[in-house]
């Protein structure tokens, strides 16, 4: 399974992409919300893991931009949000981000996250 | 005229020259350590990634610009971590030497490496650094002093705690938004340790501000002390009825009632003990929202509209009826609005 | 002539040696910043409980074509608590259609609060979502009147000023509003730094990668914004006598901007005219304030680069500046406005508004000397050399202060146009917005007459 972690931060991308690689998942690494876009439609991967604030394009314009190509449309997506409580602003911009998990995170959780979405898109 | 010009235009181009010169120097310089810092970064990233996935042994990091770029990478992810790997990750800093360099760095002489020193141990702070942590409770500036109270506060046992307090009142004027967070930081760990800070004993800056964290906490067990905090100046008064409100205490209906219709009070803290009273939902006020309706001055009229929607039909119907009497149209609006959501 | 020419000489003396000063304080100021701001405080204070509520206000005059980008790009702004609050002033171009299309929006119920005046508001709308927005309808009044009725139905105790057209960064809200978590007793304003965007490349509302301008013109403001911002806003900031909050941005207390009255409406340069009420109100009640200055790239906002543009922008500025000093002429030279009154304001005064005067009568009666033969040619070139470096001196000292900065851009591409342009801005465009700016102040005159100059008081 191909999962994009798209994390502006090295070093928590790197981790993230280490621990997943451990998993047996295949891992493509993107800095920033034009490589995520970029790379999400040229890889077509399985999951996303998507942090919500990253230089150029933040998660949830990255969604939006996925959401309006058919190829990308049904991608489940996991987004690693700063924020605590703005459940107003997640519900109204998310249009179908399938986990949410803020920050700080445990990678185990994460793990465990991404393997719940991918459970959940393929019936 | 010549003369002066020539001199003062000589002076001005050797100027400009200079700081042309300054200019580039200074921008080569920012370019290389950049370049630098991106060729190390990599490594210590990926050295880092390795051990958190599970390689135990980790290779002896070598020189200070290595050790630089692994505790920038380190603290990145201790930002952004939680749970054991987090647990791992400190454990690693520990065994490298971090802890003990950020410790003798908190005593050194220049005051930016003494606050790098301490936001590292806020980073990575256990029981182990607590020594350090006090001294650096005395230090000369304010930013490294408030440093070590707030990670004192997370971290320390409770024999620190009266330390920790006399720190935040100490500081609590030139520093008031650090106050702040070690009051949060507090009354998160030893909420019982903010009762005498809630007095009238305190300083009115420190009160005000553990009013607002016990409100923000709902650290119930606070709730008498912000009861008397309604009888003392209006800036009190007001964070105490938000307090209770968001505690959601309905012993002190009556109370914040009565402070609401006191036209003597500040319009904020009427508006907010008539906001408190929307949120605590005791239907036997509803009488005291009808008449700050009736008589008081907008902001309390919006604050008492919004909380009569929010106590049932029967504040709606107390609402509806105020509007009727009145003949103010923002209090019509008022009701039409809050009969819509 | 020459006794003239002794006086213009002193003046660019003066406003070397000012400027200078101010170039030294902003280096200390900016060495003060990079000290308290480091990515950990910013983050605690992202995710404390503590940190206020912000009410984004944007005023928007027929901006159906970027409305949508814009109010998405500021609702994913990386700040815990937000609500987005668009003012419709009255827009002919299907604005308002847009938003209700692309938010969903739906009419609700809101009685109009009373805090401040505006034209009157036509409705009030807000998704159907739980998305923090809230879209005021109202007739058209000009920029302070929009803001005006946004501060009245925003709810969060801090306000921030946006047009429509800028683009903020994702941690614009973070940055300033760290000075009101310091100090949340007496930060009133805080101001952030405008970039131009001009050359960037820009896709959906964002900046994708920061290029510099290809036009000449938007080049030359580039570099002026560098001076402005960081050798002189920074340097005045430092003594709490920052006078410009940029419109573009600014992020207020909201209860301390209505109790001073809100917005004028009768002067174009509304931004600085609040800013200095706000300094005369709380001096005038001998409360303590700080106005702070967060030198750290905040907006990106597009410069115009065609010259009518520039030139309708620049005698509005120095109109709005001219017309702020006769509203608060009382403050000037007055002790109890401390450095404000003392120094900020005089030195407005003087070198912002008289400066132009007396730099082109300089030219004027210098060309004037030498052709009547009062002056030799080695004079006047030398004369000439003078008002070219003096104001070169100060741009070159804000570009050395961006390379000190927290962010500065490491490229020697960059600099090198940036020299070249500091260079050039010295040597013709600084003339010739010396020469726009006095257009805007012979506006003003005609505008209203002399008397009216007179009248044009603040009680």
């Amino acid at each position: 399974m191909k999962i994009l972690i798209a994390e502006d931060s090295a070093t928590i991308r790197r981790l993230v992409a280490a621990w997943l690689t451990a998993e047996g998942y295949d891992v493509v690494e993107a800095a920033d919300g034009e490589e995520a876009v970029e790379f999400a439609r040229r890889d077509l991967p399985d999951l996303l893991v998507l942090d919500k604030v990253m230089p150029k394009f933040d998660g949830f314009e990255v969604v939006r931009a996925l959401r309006e190509d058919p190829r990308t449309q049904a991608m489940p997506i996991v987004m690693l949000t700063e924020r605590t409580s703005e459940d107003d602003v997640l519900g109204g911009l998310s249009l179908g981000v399938e986990e949410y998990i803020p920050k700080p995170f445990s990678p185990h959780e994460l793990s465990a996250r991404i393997q719940r979405a991918l459970a959940r898109a393929r019936p | 005229m010549r003369s002066v010009l020539a001199v003062t235009v000589a002076g001005l181009a050797l100027a400009v020259v200079l700081l042309t010169t300054l200019i580039i120097v200074v921008r080569g310089r920012v370019v290389r350590r950049r370049r630098h810092e991106a060729g190390l970064g990599p490594a210590a990233e990926q050295l880092l990634a390795q051990f958190l996935v599970g390689r135990p042994r980790v290779p002896p990091v070598a020189g200070p610009d290595e050790r630089t770029a692994l505790l920038r990478a380190a603290l990145e992810a201790l930002a952004d971590l939680r749970g054991s790997e987090r647990a791992r990750l400190v454990e690693l800093l520990k065994q490298l030497g971090y802890a003990r360099q950020a410790v003798s760095e908190l005593t050194a002489r220049r005051r930016a490496v003494r606050r790098q020193a301490a936001e590292m141990l806020a980073a990575m702070a256990g029981p182990h650094t607590v020594p350090a942590l006090t001294a650096g409770l005395a230090d000369r500036d304010v930013l490294v002093r408030m440093t070590c109270t707030r990670i004192l506060a997370e971290v320390g046992g409770e024999e620190i705690v009266p330390l920790v307090v006399a720190a935040a009142g100490r500081d609590v004027l030139i520093a008031p938004g650090a106050a702040a967070a070690v009051v949060l930081a507090l009354g998160r760990r030893w909420p019982a340790a903010l009762a005498p800070l809630l007095g009238p004993g305190t300083p009115p800056e420190l009160r005000a501000i553990a009013i607002t964290v016990v409100g923000e906490l709902r650290l119930v067990q606070h709730a008498p002390a912000l009861l008397e905090g309604l009888d003392d100046s209006d800036i009190i008064a007001a964070g105490a009825a938000r307090g209770l409100g968001l505690i959601g205490d309905t012993g002190a209906a009556r109370a914040l009632g009565r402070l609401a219709l006191d036209e003597h009070r500040s319009p904020s803290a009427r508006a907010e003990a008539a906001t408190a009273l929307g949120s605590i939902g005791d239907r036997a006020e509803i009488h005291v929202l009808e008449r700050l309706i009736a008589t008081a001055d907008w902001p309390v009229q919006a604050a008492a509209a919004r909380a009569l929607a929010r106590l049932g039909p029967p504040g709606m119907a107390a609402l509806h009826r105020a509007a009727a009497r009145s003949s103010q149209p923002q209090v019509r609006e008022l009701a039409e609005a809050a009969g819509q959501s | 002539m020459i006794v003239y020419l002794w006086f213009v000489f002193g003046f660019f003396i003066a406003f070397s040696i000012v400027h200078s000063g101010l170039l030294v304080l902003a280096a200390i100021e900016l060495r003060r910043y990079a000290a308290r701001s480091s990515a950990a405080t910013l983050r605690r204070a992202l995710r404390s409980p503590l940190a206020p509520a912000i009410a984004v206000l944007v005023p928007a005059f027929n901006e159906a074509s970027g409305i949508a980008d814009s109010v998405r790009s500021l609702l994913a702004l990386d700040y815990p608590k937000i609500e987005v609050v668009v003012i419709n002033d009255g827009s002919t171009d299907g604005t308002l259609a847009r938003l209700t299309e692309v938010f969903d929006l739906r009419p609700v119920r809101r009685p109009t609060p009373p805090y401040l005046p505006h034209r009157p508001v036509r409705g009030i709308y807000a998704p159907r979502s739980r998305l923090p927005l809230l879209v005021i309808d109202k007739e058209n009044g000009g920029k302070a009147d929009s803001l005006n009725a946004g501060l009245n139905f925003a709810s969060s105790p801090l306000a921030c000023s946006v047009d429509a057209d800028s683009i903020l960064e994702q941690d614009a809200l973070a940055k300033t509003a760290l000075p009101f978590i310091e100090d949340p007793g007496r930060t009133l304003v805080t101001a952030g730094m405008i970039r131009i965007a001009n050359g960037c490349r820009i896709d959906r509302g964002r900046i994708l990668e920061v290029h510099p301008p290809s036009s000449r013109f938007a080049m030359f403001q580039v570099v002026e914004y560098l001076r402005a911002f960081f050798g002189i806003r920074t340097g005045w900031a430092a003594i709490n006598a920052l006078l410009i909050v940029s419109g573009a941005f600014g992020l207020f207390r909201r209860d301390a901007v209505i109790a001073a009255g809100g917005y004028r409406t009768d002067t174009v340069g509304e931004d600085f005219e609040l800013v200095v009420r706000l300094h005369r109100t709380w001096r005038d009640a001998r409360q303590p304030y700080r106005i702070v200055y967060v030198p750290d790239p905040v907006c990106w906002t597009e410069a115009p680069e065609k010259a009518r543009y520039l030139r309708r922008q620049r005698r509005r500025w120095h109109r709005g500046c001219l017309e702020t000093l006769l509203i608060h002429r009382r403050m000037l030279m007055n002790p109890r406005y401390r450095a404000v009154g003392l120094v900020a304001l005089p030195a407005m005064l003087l070198f912002e508004v008289l400066g132009p005067v007396i730099e082109l009568s300089g030219y004027v009666v210098s060309t004037a000397a030498l052709l009547a033969g009062r002056l030799s040619m080695v004079g006047f070139l030398l004369f000439l050399a003078l008002a070219l470096l003096y104001g070169l001196l100060l741009t070159l000292g804000g570009i050395a202060l961006e390379d000190a900065s927290v962010n500065p851009r490491a490229s020697w591409m960059d600099l090198r146009r940036a020299l070249l342009f500091a260079l050039g801005e010295s040597l013709g465009y600084r003339q010739l917005m010396i020469v726009w700016r006095l257009e805007g102040v012979w506006q003003l005159i005609r505008k209203s007459g002399w008397r009216a100059m007179e009248r044009k008081g603040f009680s």
